[in-house]
């Protein structure tokens, strides 16, 4: 990312998009009156309980609209993963460490990468078990992993090969033993970083090159911001209504010195926030996004008919320059003070598998079923979990939270 | 037999209504700030969880120790003017007092002074003292109290320290071992049963991960007696802890058919 100011011309910009060592990861800082601020929240609702918003919404903010959820899509379209797939580069062909790991934070969504790799490289993708076979051991899912010569293969997620439950472990180590042996030939898989913590418990993996993305600061995430398609549309925060983005270089393409200069405080603490997580980051940048207060647009409606001419230039000007106000703070779903065992249990083993179905999470935690339903319920109710279909995961938004409430009580986490 | 009665009546000064009124700030200052630490510093600890949670908890008597000499040091020279002559005879007429009335209540007062620097036990420990294990609660001058497991409350004096052994399962850390025993049949495949327990210990959900799991066997003349020696995340769930890797290693141990032992019981003829 450095680039000397002595040279006449500026050094090109690092790649948006790095794949690094696990350990090169550079988790993006905070400035220290926001950390601050944000220790001494959190202070305050350890000590009083108090899980209600401590400051009362600005009037601005109370004005502005949420946004349909077309135009959302619009304005933050899901991230295309296929660049993040191209940095990962050809298939390692090195014989002394024939498989590499490519490590995913949750929403980082690294199945999506590994399968655009998959189809970029001509891979073998390789299904995982289900949650009979893992509970049986059954071997024929082991067997039915024949190496496909010139071909190398893809497992894009090794956390749905394993269930945290004494029975639950033997197909896993059954396909390490058999991948980083090299019996299988070249290899990718893909894992949860969650998970990993744990398996790397349960199966050591030296000598296993680690890889995965780095980490989105403040600048990376506003050249992400700029680099979406989304029209002509300015982000003014709703704090101070200053664009929260610079505006892009006329030759339309994305400056990244601007980028690096004109990264505002707030990115650079949502940046923060996410521990450099785009896909967490993602999801928070979209919660944001509101409309422009009702009554301005009623007052440009009903000034626009008195003169044709002027309506047709203030309308091309909006078409031209749309204003998407970017709420202030950041909104997290709270913990209830009172949570105890059973909630840690049951977010720890989500967060483990990247999601369970309730059945399957009756069998890893030593809480009753019915109970199991009650906690899952009232936690989708607080914000704290979403439910696709029947499997259970940790919301993205309350994701900081609930890495930090299990953090805090020394349960494993992952290393990001 | 001399008259003594000027040398006593100088020990301790004159006191004027100030000195009364200084006398009672101090002793009032000293109780409630006392109080307030005892209750606001369990209070916050509660609130708080491991390491953290811990330390707040340890430094409640130690604090307490802190204000009563801040206290007497700012009392005595108020009462007595502070001499070698007058501290002798202080400390005379106290020890003969103390020797007499109050032996076993100042001992355990001293011990309770002792525990606060030597930390055979801080609150939230899990000792076991005169028979009774628990979590320390609450650190007196006098007195130590524990909570059981059946959540009862007991209070042991001090003086227990001076003649009985302390065993203090955490010592201060945040992390403590627990030992869940299985008793098996000898006819099954050992390397199989002690793997499969190793897995039933990293798979609990109450597992911390920083601190190593050991299965230990031993054989013995009914059988083979397997140990997982493991710690969770916190000292507080030490007993569902257990529970949980019971219910799961017999489970477990059932899948690969050991059997557990059963006692023996003979048959009248």
């Amino acid at each position: 990312m450095n680039t000397s100011p002595t040279h006449d011309t500026p050094s090109p910009p690092p790649p948006l998009w790095q794949v690094v060592p696990a350990t090169d990861y550079a988790l993006p800082t905070d400035s220290q009156p926001a950390t601050l601020q944000r220790r001494w929240r959190a202070l305050g609702r350890l000590l009083l309980g108090d899980d209600k918003d401590e400051a009362d919404p600005a009037r601005a903010e109370a004005d502005l609209r949420a946004l349909p959820q077309l135009r959302l899509a619009n304005l933050a379209p899901p991230i295309d993963w296929a660049p993040a797939a191209r940095a990962l580069g050809a298939p390692d062909r090195d014989a002394h460490a024939p498989v590499r790991l490519f490590i995913g934070q949750p929403y980082c969504e690294h199945a999506a990468i590994l399968a655009h790799w998959a189809r970029a490289h001509d891979a073998v993708v390789l299904t995982p078990p289900d949650s009979a076979q893992i509970l049986t051991a059954d071997r024929r899912w082991l067997d039915g992993l024949a190496p496909d010569k010139g071909r190398p293969w893809v497992l894009p997620e090794l956390e749905r090969c394993f269930l945290r439950h004494a029975s639950g472990l033997e197909l896993l180590r059954g396909f390490l033993a058999r991948a980083l042996s090299g019996a299988l030939g070249p290899g990718l898989i893909g894992c949860d970083s969650w998970a990993l913590a744990f398996i790397e418990r349960i199966w050591p993996l030296p000598g296993t090159p680690r890889l995965t993305l780095q980490a989105f600061d403040g600048p990376a995430l506003t050249r992400y911001l700029m680099q979406a398609d989304r029209g002509h549309v300015r982000f003014l925060s709703a704090r101070n209504g200053k664009p929260l983005l610079p505006e892009p270089p006329a030759d339309g393409q994305t400056d990244a010195s601007a980028a690096e200069d004109g990264a505002c405080p707030e990115l650079r603490q949502l940046a923060a926030h996410c521990r450099g997580n785009p896909g967490l980051a993602w999801h928070y940048w979209r919660q944001r996004l509101r409309a422009a207060p009702e009554h301005e647009r009623q007052a440009q409606a009903e000034d626009a008919p008195h003169d044709p001419p002027a309506r047709q230039d203030r309308e091309r000007l909006a078409a031209a320059d749309e204003v998407v106000w970017v709420a202030p703070g950041i909104e997290t779903p709270t913990l209830p003070a009172e949570s105890g065992e059973d909630v840690a249990f049951l977010l720890h083993a989500l967060l483990l598998h990247r999601g369970l179905d309730a059945e399957a999470l009756g069998a890893l935690v030593p809480i009753p079923g019915a109970r199991v339903h009650s906690h899952l319920l009232r936690l989708q109710a607080l914000e704290l979990l979403t439910r696709d279909g029947t499997r259970w995961q940790v919301a993205p938004l309350a994701y900081p939270t609930v890495r930090e409430f299990l953090r805090s009580r020394s349960y494993l986490t992952d290393d990001f | 037999m001399p008259d003594d009665s000027p040398n006593l009546a100088r020990l301790f000064n004159t006191l004027d209504r100030g000195d009364w009124i200084e006398l009672a700030a101090i002793v009032v200052a000293a109780i409630v700030l006392i109080r307030s630490a005892q209750r606001a510093l369990p209070w916050i600890a509660n609130r708080l969880h491991g390491r953290p949670r811990h330390y707040v908890l340890a430094s409640v008597p130690l604090l307490r120790l802190v204000l009563i000499i801040i206290a007497l040091a700012l009392i005595l020279p108020i009462l007595i003017e502070p001499s070698m002559q007058n501290m002798v005879a202080l400390l005379g007429a106290a020890g003969l007092a103390i020797g007499f009335a109050l032996k076993d209540y100042v001992s355990s007062l001293i011990a309770g002074v002792v525990s606060a620097f030597e930390q055979p036990y801080r609150p939230g420990d899990w000792v076991e003292l005169d028979g009774h294990y628990g979590e320390v609660v609450h650190v007196g001058m006098r007195t130590v109290s524990l909570v059981t497991a059946d959540d009862d409350t007991i209070t042991v004096p001090h003086l227990k320290l001076w003649s009985s052994a302390v065993r203090n399962a955490n010592n201060g850390s945040p992390v403590l071992q627990c030992a869940t025993s299985f008793l098996v049949h000898p006819e099954h495949d050992a390397r199989h049963a002690r793997a499969v327990l190793e897995d039933v210990a990293m798979t609990s959900p109450y597992l911390y991960f920083d601190a190593p799991v050991v299965v230990v066997v031993r054989e013995e003349t009914w059988g083979t007696k397997y140990t997982i020696r493991a710690y969770p995340v916190d000292p507080r769930q030490q007993f569902r802890f257990i529970s949980d890797l019971t219910v799961r290693g017999r489970e477990a141990l059932s899948r690969i058919g050991a059997r557990p032992l059963l006692p023996q019981v003979s048959l009248p003829a």
